[in-house]
């Protein structure tokens, strides 16, 4: 740092032989008349400048001819001549709004103000404060209509975005564009790397996407060096997570209390072992497999600089988070490299470059058969974790797998390298001719090690001969994009067009190895050669390749700034479909009305800005349609064995059809954008209707068929309408400066057919006693389908009253025969999709502290209770939930359907009903963080905020299971709303510090 | 330069558009059927996949035991408890609705099996490109493996529709046929497969035991006419398999159970399971699920198929059948070996019995799912007891046969006069836990010796599914 400053005094002192005169001068707030320290004060053209101290004054040499630019955050730049004078005051303006930002849209930029369009720009700035690991994670709660849900906690775990709710039964995230570059994920973007995030929302915005864009569009701008000195900024955090709920199981007496009088009930003898409940052996198995304090440490460091004809940006980070489970954990190293330059006035070249790494461990999640959460809540509290000699000890009472000793066992290691770049050229053909050229790829390449040692534990629990697995994969995209871009305004009249070709290829390859019988486990011998069986290994791979050729065009046009519309098209033809469905066409419209240009208006004060929009617009989908399903193709591994012989078999599984072509989203949007008292408060309110016909679904086909898969058809129907409000007061005037927001969306989803003859849908099967969602026609998908309660049984006349339940008696769960036939009814138990969604943030800052906080919140959607499936069971045989102790214990003692009698050989109570179907409303604050930036004078020609972070401080729900944010299950879009103890979000606490010189 | 630039830029958008024509055309990773079928390799491998299904974990592998033994008056379900595997107990207590697991797995893979044969028969008939004779083979062997599928389906469901060849998206929906015409399809199969299969020692010298056989066609073609209660053919084909001398009954009653049973003197038609260290569960590996689901909870099994007090006092005194069958708290396994094991019964075991027929020593057994025993689908004592009861109903010496049945394990002569209670009472010792039992009581009108049985129930649900997709299919009552 030191050495830095000296070079930038010796700079300073080379300009100063050519000053002519001293300027001197105070920079004020225009408003308060309160001084400015650290406002920057710059020759223009130079690199000659100062800052001003803490009274706001300033003093630097320059000639006559030169012109000061004074800028500082938040403010309005201001450029001033300096003439004859020798002092210079100075008052600057409060940059009061976004409104002139420039928002990307795609292929182009637009002002903020013309966009007709739904597009949804993320405030970076809050974004930043915001000290998220991953940037989909920044993404939550910051955009109406963008719901961000995290699959697991996990690190490096999974997130769920749905733009403007589930669009289809198939692949419903949304298209990721990075620099151009249309990508699957946003994982390997370093959050501190990021410019500008915007969210293309409705038809009219995303067209330009085609037949990639109806589940809505994040676009992503990298950072882009300055035509300025460098600057530095490092940025760093430490912090430490653990759960921020404990699984609220029983402990050791408790369980024996209530598994002995299970045992007794079913007219069982109680275990011997149990007989002293009071005198056991307690084992907390939640704490056993929890990582308690686990640590989060983030490195990151930045420049940015240049010169008028060429400048950089240039970035390290690291990123090392252990999870709150055992074992499970997630490293990222990123290093970008972004520069452009102009070597002519008409020429422009850049390059984007990233690297990446990451690494993650993981133990066994999602699923409720094994999952390590599943079974530490299931294990019996009394079983301990080691037998005497050191060796993992099996469940006593019940053959749960000793989670300790499985995540011991556990050696599961994801690594993957990713580079992304791209080389662009923007050359001005004519005035206002732009021709731009874009060349992207990304080559990934990811691999998969895992080892299962040679282990017993008990019949259940062994591995008897070790087992090493290698997966490997590659990815390789290029894109091609080519865009001729003209602007011209003829007097009011303002024009922007542009036409295009892009060209898109993905090539996947996938291999892998199995192979038994390494010697020992040492962790420097896990490779495939050391395998005793290295020879008999089972390996597999595959390719596939999926191409795509486009043609767009858009055209902007305004009148006055007032009257605004604009028009895409775009064509596509993709690889997935066969030549006579190939080309899909994907137009849109859309006009806006700046009302407030009117004159009528010009006289109201109050009103800053109001405008209306509308548009139409029809997009396309095919991610989810794998390639090559327009033909029948056989499927190798349909082996048998003849003479002892393992046979290699293959099987013809599905039909290929050759008449599937794109799913198409149709979109009609409304909207008002709308600013008062000089735009301090703003907002906007949208309304659609997005209906996605063709819908490419797997419609199941009669078993007579024969087919194994169903093949991909174009059909089904579905409906999404919904409402968005965002509202935003910010001010900026005094020294106490805040701005406040809130975002709401509603939703509501319709499934208006699914194909000939097909009525239903069921998704998420559970444990192997069924579905827990079914899909109807009529209906919002994946409705919860199963078993209505109506109480307990108190007394033998009740059960005596009914027929439709055999073999029960009091105490037990009674279900509602809805239609009195004597046979229970299966119904609909509610949905998994909130009533609504919203969050609030706040942004405070007073001298130099600020403090930030954001709010998220579900409102209204079911979740099944997994666990509680477990551990509300009446038999006992799984550890149970502290709350049956409130379990029905004679006549009138207990009503709620929740807690039923104890009975250790129950099958009435754990039908799937809505005993298990909780409220999953909540609402989390997901930040909170509190920061202080030293003043100027303390530390010179730097800027240094530290500050306090604490993430999921609290979370205010009914729920009772580990977590209520729960995204998307391990069976798919229909696999919703289902908590099979995934994987919890961590409560974070951290200290952190950005610094920028 | 801004000239020159703007020339390069348009060469390279023209050559390009030359080289993108058939950017577009992606062939397929996997090979296509109108490309599959190009050799005999290609064919035998087909075939092979045609064999897969008959070895998946819903079929022989799961709902065999669960309908056959499990519904039965034989075994009672077991597991971890009541809910455990909820499905075959709603099965077992006649109380199952059509939206049954079990029962749809039965339905959806003989379909596939099916398809899977007439894609076999479809891919060689009239191919050039494959030799003569292994068309000849190939085509035998699937409308083999159709049949079987067939007899599955019919079995459980009654009639089912007919499906002979590939079918269009427009011939999903046909309804069913009558079970007459079912069974006519299968016995023309199995007429036209037996007379171009190998015998069994045929295979046995080409190390290809597992394929289909004339035996085995004969003898599925026996058990189609015993199930329509056509005695007279019944006989004559049993009589044609007994005379062929291809099979014997194994002395050993015990060692028919062992891994080295697997396609025994005894084995007339074997689903075969090996251990290929392959590892996982289910369809990943060629190993079976029965011998860990039927294993005793407390000896690291599943505890399903708990024979009940009702089968253990039905073995006549000093019948050594019975502890070849039935595992009591406390018998030694495999005494005197490096495998000798105690066998205990869990709590919550709800018959005090374990099954014994189908478990595997610990040195023999695969990784979970991966067992190498064979599914012993057709046993020559079958055969016998066909052809005792052909001729008990139809006149004739059905001593001969229930007796050679009888002396294998040293029991003396039957005493019994009655031909058709003699072979009742046989076939339940003999055969017991080997997923036949359910069927015998229901097609000789004993299905009220089960709790819950009314005739009604004499086939099974049709799958809901299947009729939602289908609504030309008539539900059975039940």
């Amino acid at each position: 740092m030191q050495k830095i400053s000296l070079i930038l005094f010796f700079l300073f002192c080379t300009y100063s032989i050519y000053a002519q005169k001293e300027i001197k001068g105070i920079v004020t707030d225009a408003n308060t008349g309160e001084s400015l320290p650290g406002v920057s004060v710059l020759v223009k053209g130079t690199t000659v400048g100062t800052i001003t101290d803490l009274n706001g004054s300033y003093a630097l040499t320059a000639t006559e001819n030169d012109v000061l630019v004074f800028s500082f955050v938040g403010y309005k730049k201001q450029e001033v001549k300096v003439g004859n004078q020798e002092t210079l005051d100075v008052s600057l303006v409060v940059e009061e709004t976004g409104l002139d930002e420039i928002v990307v849209v795609g292929y182009g930029t637009q002002k903020k103000s013309d966009l007709t369009g739904s597009v949804a720009a993320v405030d970076m700035e809050e974004l930043n404060s915001r000290q998220v690991s991953t940037i989909d994670q920044a993404l939550q709660g910051q955009v109406a209509g963008v719901d961000v849900t995290v699959n697991s906690g996990t690190p490096g775990g999974g997130i769920m975005v749905r733009v403007r709710g589930i669009g289809t039964l198939n692949d419903a995230s949304p298209l990721y564009v990075v620099d151009g570059m249309m990508v699957d994920d946003i994982d390997f973007v370093n959050p501190n790397d990021i410019e500008s995030m915007q969210v293309l929302k409705d038809a009219s915005a995303t067209a330009i996407y085609g037949s990639r864009g109806s589940n809505g569009v994040v676009i992503i701008t990298t950072k882009q060096g300055t035509e300025k000195d460098a600057k530095i900024s490092f940025n760093s955090y430490y912090g430490i997570q653990n759960f921020w709920r404990a699984a609220p199981v029983a402990n050791s007496e408790q369980w024996a209390i209530l598994n002995n009088e299970a045992r007794n009930a079913a007219g069982l003898a109680p275990y011997p072992g149990l007989a002293n409940p009071s005198s056991l052996n307690y084992t907390d198995w939640f704490k056993e497999i929890s990582n308690e304090n686990a640590a989060i440490q983030s490195y990151d460091i930045g420049v940015t600089g240049g010169s008028e004809k060429s400048n950089y940006f240039v970035s390290a980070a690291y990123l090392n988070q252990e999870g709150i489970v055992q074992k499970t954990d997630f490293e990222r190293f990123s290093f970008r490299l972004n520069t452009t330059h102009k070597p002519r006035k008409w020429l422009t070249i850049g390059q984007n470059l990233t690297l990446v790494k990451t690494k993650q461990n993981s133990v066994l999640e999602e699923d409720e058969w094994n999952n390590i959460l599943i079974a530490a809540m299931n294990m019996d509290p009394v079983s301990p974790v080691y037998n005497n000699d050191g060796t993992f000890a099996p469940g006593i009472y019940n053959d749960i797998n000793n989670p300790v000793a499985q995540i011991y066992y556990t050696n599961d290691t994801y690594t993957n390298y990713r580079t992304l770049g791209n080389v662009y050229l923007d050359f001005e053909i004519l005035e206002g001719l732009h021709f731009k050229t874009n060349y992207s790829l990304e080559y990934a390449f990811g691999v998969n090690d895992g080892f299962n040692p040679e282990f017993y534990v008990s019949p259940t629990f062994q591995n008897p001969i070790s087992n090493i697995t290698k997966d490997n994969n590659s990815n390789f995209i290029n894109q091609w994009s080519n865009t001729l871009t003209y602007v011209k305004s003829f007097g009011d009249h303002n024009l922007t067009a542009m036409i295009g070709q892009e060209i898109y290829s993905q090539h996947y390859e996938w291999d892998g190895i199995s192979a038994n019988g390494i010697p020992t486990n040492d962790p420097n011998v896990r490779f495939i050669s050391n395998a005793n069986g290295a020879t008999q290994a089972v390996t597999y791979g595959s390719i596939y390749d999926v191409r795509q050729v486009s043609v767009l065009a858009r055209a902007n046009y305004d009148y006055k700034g007032k009257y605004l519309v604009t028009v895409n098209f775009r064509a596509d033809a993709s690889s997935k479909f066969s030549e006579k469905n190939r080309w899909g066409f994907f137009p849109s419209f859309s006009a806006g009305w700046r009302i407030t240009e009117e004159d009528f208006l010009s006289n109201i004060d109050w009103l800053s800005n109001l405008k209306l929009r509308a548009g139409w617009g029809q997009i396309g989908n095919q991610g989810s349609v794998p390639a090559y399903q327009n033909v029948t193709t056989a499927t190798t591994g349909q082996n048998y064995t003849w003479g002892g012989q393992l046979i290699p078999g293959a099987a013809f599984l599905s039909s290929g059809n050759d008449e599937i072509k794109w799913e198409t989203s149709t979109t009609t949007n409304i909207g008002l954008d709308f600013g008062f008292l000089n735009n301090k408060l703003e907002g906007s309110a949208e309304y659609f209707i997005k209906k996605t016909s063709d819908m490419l679904l797997q419609v199941p086909v009669p078993g007579q068929s024969g087919l194994a898969e169903a093949p991909w058809q174009n059909t089904g129907e579905m409906q999404n309408t919904g409402f968005e409000f965002s509202l935003n007061y910010r001010n900026m005037d005094n020294a106490f400066r805040y701005s406040i927001g809130a975002i709401f969306t509603t939703i509501k989803n319709e499934v208006l057919s699914l194909g000939n003859g097909n009525e239903f849908i069921d998704g998420s099967p559970f444990r192997g006693t069924g579905y827990l969602t079914r899909t109807i026609v009529g209906q919002p998908i994946a409705q919860f389908y199963g078993y209505k309660t109506d109480g307990l049984f108190q007394n033998q006349a009740e059960i005596d009253a009914q027929t439709a339940q055999t073999g029960v008696a009091p105490g037990d769960v009674r279900y509602v025969d809805a239609d009195n036939d004597g046979e229970l009814d299966l119904v609909y138990l509610g949905s998994p999709l909130p009533d609504f969604t919203y969050s609030f943030n706040a942004n405070l800052s007073y001298k130099g502290f600020d403090l930030n906080i954001v709010l998220q919140g579900v409102h209204g959607n079911k979740i099944f209770n997994g666990a509680s499936w477990f551990n509300r069971s009446s038999s006992a045989y799984w550890n149970l939930n502290v709350d049956m102790l409130n379990r029905w214990a004679g006549e009138g003692s207990q009503t709620d359907a929740r807690y039923p009698r104890m009975n250790a050989m129950d099958v009435n109570n754990s039908q799937i009903s809505d005993r298990f179907i909780e409220d999953g409303s909540y609402l989390r604050i997901k930040t909170l963080q509190l920061g202080y930036t030293l003043p100027e004078n303390l530390v010179k020609n730097m800027k240094l905020r530290v500050y306090l972070n604490a993430q999921n401080l609290f979370t205010f729900t009914k729920y009772t299971g580990l977590d209520p944010e729960i995204g998307n299950g391990m069976y798919g879009t229909l696999d919703l709303g289902v908590d099979r103890a995934f994987y919890p979000q961590a409560r974070l606490y951290s200290i952190g510090v950005n610094l920028t010189f | 330069m801004k000239n020159k630039l703007l020339i390069i830029l348009l060469s390279i958008g023209v050559v390009f558009t030359q080289s993108c024509k058939d950017y577009l055309d992606t062939p397929a990773p996997d090979l296509s059927d109108a490309v599959y079928f190009s050799n005999d390799q290609a064919a035998i491998t087909a075939l092979a996949g045609a064999y897969d299904p008959m070895a998946w974990y819903g079929d022989m592998q799961l709902d065999d035991w669960a309908i056959g033994d499990v519904v039965s008056d034989d075994a009672e379900k077991g597991g971890e408890n009541e809910g455990d595997q909820p499905d075959i107990q709603a099965l077992r207590t006649f109380t199952a609705n059509a939206e049954n697991s079990v029962i749809l797995g039965r339905w959806q893979i003989r379909y596939q099996g099916i398809n899977r044969a007439n894609k076999v028969i479809e891919g060689v008939s009239d191919n050039e490109k494959i030799s003569t004779d292994v068309r000849k083979q190939v085509i035998a062997e699937a409308k083999f493996l159709r049949a079987f599928y067939m007899f599955e389906l019919v079995k459980v469901f009654g009639g089912v529709p007919i499906v002979t060849k590939v079918l269009s998206p427009s011939e999903y929906t046909a309804p069913r046929n009558t079970e007459a015409e079912c069974w006519a399809q299968i016995e023309k199969d199995l007429k036209e497969a037996a007379a171009d299969l190998p015998k069994k020692s045929e295979r046995v010298a080409n190390n290809e035991v597992g394929r289909a056989t004339w035996g085995a066609a004969k003898a599925l073609l026996t058990k189609a006419y015993v199930f329509q209660k056509k005695w007279a053919d019944a006989d004559a084909t049993a009589t044609e398999i007994i005379n062929s001398g291809e099979y014997q009954l194994d002395p050993d009653y015990g060692h028919i159970f062992t891994l080295d049973g697997d396609n025994g003197v005894e084995s007339v038609w074997d689903i075969q399971y090996g251990d290929f260290n392959i590892g996982g569960w289910d369809r990943d590996n060629e190993g079976t699920t029965v011998c860990i689901f039927t294993r005793g909870r407390d000896n690291g099994g599943w505890g399903f198929v708990c024979p009940t007090q009702n089968l253990y006092d039905a073995f006549e005194t000093g019948d050594p059948r019975r502890e070849f069958t039935i595992i009591k708290e406390g018998d030694v396994l495999w005494a005197g070996t490096d495998d000798e094991e105690e066998f205990y019964i869990d709590a919550q075991n709800p018959t005090g019995y374990n099954s014994r027929k189908h478990i595997l020593p610990a040195s023999q057994q695969g990784q979970m799912s991966e067992d190498p025993l064979n599914w012993h689908y057709i046993r020559f004592a079958e055969v016998l007891l066909w052809q005792a009861e052909a001729r008990a109903h139809n006149g004739g010496d059905w001593q001969t046969p229930l007796n050679l049945v009888r002396a294998r394990v040293g029991l003396p002569a039957t005493t019994e006069t009655d031909g058709v209670k003699a072979v009742y009472h046989e076939r339940r010792e003999e055969l017991a836990l080997e997923a036949h039992r359910y069927w015998d009581l229901v097609r000789t009108g004993r299905g009220n010796l089960m709790n819950g049985y009314t005739d009604n129930k004499r086939f099974f649900l049709i799958p809901q599914v299947e009729i939602n997709l289908n609504p030309n299919l008539e539900q059975n009552p039940y």
